[in-house]
């Protein structure tokens, strides 16, 4: 067991995501426009290939890059839910000093993330349901009914990258209506 | 002609899964401006939004029955709308939802929380669980719940969250975690922290640069020292189990746990202030704790009608 104090060994992953800090450290900025998280973040990746069993990866400088954007598409969901939540806050229910021994749960759970839960699946249903009809077609029988896009082409008679460009084109229009 | 922003976002977003994604490319794209980043930090929340209510969304985006044919017999494309009963309720249910009253800002005072004889659980969202050991406070600052104060003993199970950083004010320690599983007690003149899964990041009066302290280990700051060492697996909030685990613990630290479950104070004399205590005792109903313990280290417990105290056999015995 590593001891905290023990400097890193610097072999396999984690010497390519030292090749590729740089880079690594480049892109974070790129997507969070600020250094102090994206060092964050970088640490973040670190500490993940190090908990990670040996995997066969085929790109391993492509996975650092992924886990470094799921870190940043986490942090972006988490900042998109505070922001929603407080603008739904009440203050009535939220930690009020129980007497002794009572369990108190956090009531916002379940009141405010129902309720944006069902504003945001209103929205994108109406928004599906406007989409060009077969790019619409294509997204829903993917996204939706969870067939490959392999699976979907077979079915439409088209080719795959037909289905590619049909998601593009239905996720540019879902893109635009959640925004007006 | 220069792309539509929104479909270089896409664009990105659908190739980002593929082992062929040109990340650096990628790279200057997001450099070049700023709306690129909010643009593709859009798309990817559409579709984390998609994934998320898959079921619901299917539920409600059906095809419309029958299929309409026109003139020489072609099937014209099939109009998909909202089942009617469905999409209404969730509509009805919507409107009722959606105007609400003006809501009022967030607290500015603290919260505290407060345990009494019995231990209890405090959920602060975002999957935050804290057990609070019975005789023990924790201070929310502001309502805030990163920013935490605790004046006892806990257990925090925090679920990982790189954008969420949780600080704990521990006596002289503050603890700072992204996403573990660890216990901290509280005595005067020390703090005892454990992890029992992933990291904190720990500062505080005598630590001049932050210790990370992992999975296994515990770290034990007094007024003289502040040690890191390999724990038991199980020790990590054993109270939850009934059991207090100690390995090489002042006993003035152990004193101040157990009186937490003895529901007295148990005080500790300076002839025996100095001494560690390794081992692990059974809780029970807390009446025989004080008892055990002095026991096991060969020491006296005296009580009186303002608790128990701890000290060294008296000279003869």
């Amino acid at each position: 067991m590593r001891r905290p104090f023990d400097p890193p060994e610097y072999s396999g992953l984690a010497g390519i995501l030292e090749e590729n800090r740089a880079a690594l450290r480049r892109f974070l900025i790129a997507r969070t426009n600020d250094p102090a998280v994206a060092d964050d973040l970088l640490q973040e990746v670190w500490i993940r290939i190090d908990r990670a069993e040996s995997v066969t990866i085929g790109n391993a400088r492509a996975y650092l890059f992924r886990i470094a954007n799921n870190l940043v598409l986490d942090r972006v969901r988490e900042e998109r839910r505070r922001a929603a939540r407080d603008r739904a806050w009440s203050d009535a229910t939220f930690g009020t000093t129980a007497t002794a021994g009572e369990d108190v749960t956090d009531p916002r759970d379940d009141a405010e993330t129902t309720m944006i839960d069902r504003e945001e699946v209103a929205q994108l249903a109406s928004a599906i349901a406007n989409l060009p009809p077969a790019a619409g077609r294509a997204f829903r029988m993917h996204k939706l009914d969870g067939l490959s896009q392999a699976e979907v082409a077979a079915s439409l008679g088209i080719s795959k990258s037909g289905v590619e460009k049909h998601i593009a084109v239905a996720m540019a229009h879902l893109r635009r209506a959640l925004r007006d | 002609m220069t792309k539509d922003v929104t479909e270089s976002a896409v664009g990105w977003h659908l190739a980002s899964a593929s082992d062929d994604m040109d990340w650096d490319a990628f790279t200057v794209w997001l450099e070049a401006d700023p709306a690129h980043r909010a643009a593709y930090d859009a798309v990817a929340m559409d579709d984390d939004l998609i994934a998320a209510h898959r079921e619901k969304l299917r539920a409600l985006v059906s095809p419309s029955e029958p299929v309409e044919q026109d003139g020489d017999g072609q099937t014209a494309s099939k109009r998909w709308r909202w089942r009617v009963g469905a999409s209404a309720l969730v509509a009805a249910a919507l409107v009722a939802v959606v105007i609400v009253p003006e809501m009022q800002a967030p607290p500015a005072q603290d919260v505290v929380y407060r345990s009494g004889g019995t231990a209890r659980t405090i959920s602060l969202g975002d999957g935050e669980t804290i057990a609070l050991a019975p005789q023990s406070m924790l201070t929310a600052h502001r309502g805030h719940a990163t920013d935490l104060t605790l004046d006892g003993s806990a257990y925090f199970s925090v679920v990982h969250n790189p954008s969420r950083r949780l600080a704990i004010h521990a006596g002289s320690l503050r603890i700072e975690d992204v996403g573990t599983s660890f216990d901290i007690v509280t005595a005067p003149q020390s703090v005892r922290v454990q992890v029992a899964t992933g990291q904190v990041r720990v500062t505080g009066d005598n630590i001049s640069s932050p210790i990370s302290l992992g999975a296994g280990h515990r770290l034990l700051a007094t007024a003289q020292a502040v040690t890191v060492r390999t724990i038991a697996p199980g020790s990590v909030a054993s109270w939850r189990r009934g059991q207090l685990v100690y390995q090489d613990t002042p006993i003035t630290l152990v004193a101040a746990d157990i009186s937490r479950y003895a529901g007295q104070p148990v005080a500790v004399d300076p002839t025996v202030s100095e001494r560690r205590f390794s081992g692990s005792l059974t809780i029970g109903d807390g009446h025989h704790i004080a008892d055990t313990l002095a026991q096991v280290m060969g020491i006296t417990a005296q009580h009186t009608d303002h608790g128990v105290r701890l000290s060294a056999h008296p000279p003869g015995d």
